[in-house]
């Protein structure tokens, strides 16, 4: 609850907010020197950004790093000038940019979705701040952006134009129907804009498709030292757990309950159990999670530091320890029986971001949870061909459709067990 | 029917609710339009404060987190009862709860 002594406040979260965009900005300077970012830079706001495009292996670590903080920092401007206090889903939406700014958002892709959202507001007459989420979390679809204007082969400024317009379009059209989509999951998929963004990816492939016009999914991943990497999650984790339990009192007091909470949308662990104990859980899962890749012998390429902060954002907005745990041995276990190695990106990928389906495990128990992270490792290996990686979220995307099969039919047998028990 | 009566209708079945699942009996409701938004007080009596009463006031009283609104809206009536009171608690503007001398009182303002 809110009661540690010490607890943050909406400063707190800013200033934690900012030291992150910072951290990662500085970070960046580490790996490159200034000309091979800005080269770097340039290669990425130019290039198409589909799934699973590693800004570490397009440009190089410094300029993909840089562009994870320069994001970090446009969200947390968004934030600012909605006038909104700093909430669970907002830090998860802030980790989710960066993250994904290793691997296909960038500034250039992500403005015209942004601002499809505000567009969306204004037709409505609706207050910016209440599709916030929809708008940090909508830049998922940034590749399409890219895609239109560097990859169709249109002359300049034509393709930024169509590319602006279909990005424009998109953010649009997202706003409404990631509303109504949470009814399809009932909230137990975590990535609720991610499901839609694949569903609006899928139509604009189709479109495209129809043409004549070809887009396939790419594999485009680094495959560097993890030390450098290991060190500088090593000591945002750190810096994350120390700042928790001094925000908390540098008391646990209250964690086992936020372990008890099942995650289903919409569990804002910064309202519920106060910002210092939030922080404590975020560090802890990117302990686990960075823990989970090297274990299985894998490598900390973009996508994988991407999926490891959206591990670690969503520890504010749902996740934790205990629902997440079985999902990522679902995850193993399929691994060990298909025909992906467990150490790949894309099995990695399912581990970190089949994640999204924590609530599941949270609500109907671990074995289901298990079972969940198996069936998302089938699934998600066969929907992205379906938006061609123009749904950066495409983890999301399957977490919803298995949300939407397994919660049912979970509901049902646990009827039948209550019935069969009173009868 | 606009979004400001779903949501008011929304609000006030997950009130009630709170109210018939502790057992609070007479039960008396008011909803109050005002140019920018309604107020809504429920009250009945009960013998004793509901045992989630301290965790209820709090979530309640947390603050409107107007990014979530549509997350609301769309799954108040499907969480369990703890994770519905925050949902409620985000949606509100402004909330007073008390339980005094065997009435609980609920006054809450929705802004449109």
């Amino acid at each position: 609850m809110r009661m540690a002594a010490a607890e943050a406040t909406d400063r707190n979260r800013i200033t934690f907010l900012l030291a992150f965009a910072t951290l990662l900005t500085a970070a960046a300077f580490l790996f490159n020197p200034a000309d091979e970012i800005f080269r770097g830079s340039l290669t990425i706001l130019t290039s198409p950004a589909n799934l699973i495009t590693d800004y570490f292996a397009l440009a190089n670590p410094g300029a993909a790093l840089l562009n994870a903080g320069l994001m970090t920092y446009l969200a947390i401007l968004i934030i600012r000038l909605s006038r909104v206090r700093i909430t669970g889903p907002l830090v998860a939406a802030v980790f989710t940019m960066a993250g994904f700014s290793l691997f296909g958002k960038n500034l250039l892709n992500s403005i015209p979705i942004m601002a499809g959202v505000y567009l969306y507001s204004l037709v409505s007459r609706t207050s910016f701040d209440r599709y916030l989420l929809q708008a940090l979390f909508g830049t998922a679809l940034g590749p399409l952006f890219s895609e239109v204007a560097f990859h169709l082969g249109l002359a300049q400024p034509l393709g930024l134009i169509l590319g602006f317009a279909a990005g424009l379009f998109a953010g649009f059209v997202l706003t409404p129907l990631s509303m109504h989509m949470l009814r399809f999951h009932q909230g137990f998929n975590l990535y609720n804009i991610g499901f839609t963004a694949g569903i609006v990816g899928m139509f604009f492939i189709a479109v495209l498709r129809n043409f004549g016009i070809e887009i396939g999914l790419v594999n485009q991943v680094s495959s560097a030292d993890n030390l450098p990497y290991i060190l500088l999650l090593g000591i945002l984790f750190l810096g994350m757990l120390v700042a928790g339990l001094r925000f908390s009192g540098w008391r646990l007091a209250g964690y086992g309950s936020l372990l008890r909470q099942s995650g289903r949308l919409a569990a804002d662990f910064v309202t519920i159990s106060g910002f210092g104990l939030t922080l404590v859980n975020m560090a802890v899962l990117g302990f686990l999670s960075t823990g989970y890749v090297l274990l299985v012998g894998g490598h900390l390429s973009g996508p994988v530091i991407g999926g490891i902060f959206t591990v670690v954002g969503f520890g504010a907005f749902g996740k934790h320890p205990r629902n997440v745990l079985p999902i990522l041995l679902g995850v193993f276990l399929m691994g060990l029986v298909n025909h992906y190695e467990v150490d790949s990106t894309v099995m990695l990928l399912a581990a970190l971001f089949g994640t999204t389906l924590a609530p599941i495990s949270g609500h109907y128990g671990p074995l289901v949870g298990i079972l969940a992270g198996m069936l998302h490792t089938a699934m998600v290996m066969n929907i992205g061909d379906l938006h061609a990686g123009m749904n950066l979220y495409n983890n999301g995307f399957s977490g919803g459709f298995i949300a939407a099969a397994m919660v049912p039919i979970l509901d049902a047998l646990k009827e039948i067990i209550a019935q069969r028990k009173k009868g | 029917m606009n979004g400001a009566t779903q949501k008011v209708k929304r609000i006030l079945a997950e009130l009630l609710g709170y109210f018939l699942d502790n057992e609070v009996l007479d039960i008396h409701l008011r909803v109050t339009p005002d140019g920018g938004g309604h107020y809504v007080e429920v009250s009945g009596s009960a013998q004793k404060a509901p045992s989630d009463f301290d965790t209820f006031r709090l979530a309640l009283t947390d603050g409107v987190q107007p990014e979530m609104e549509s997350y609301y809206l769309e799954l108040l009536d499907m969480g369990s009862s703890r994770d519905n009171h925050y949902l409620l608690g985000a949606m509100v503007d402004r909330a007073d709860v008390t339980f005094t001398e065997g009435v609980l009182r609920i006054s809450v303002y929705i802004k449109e």
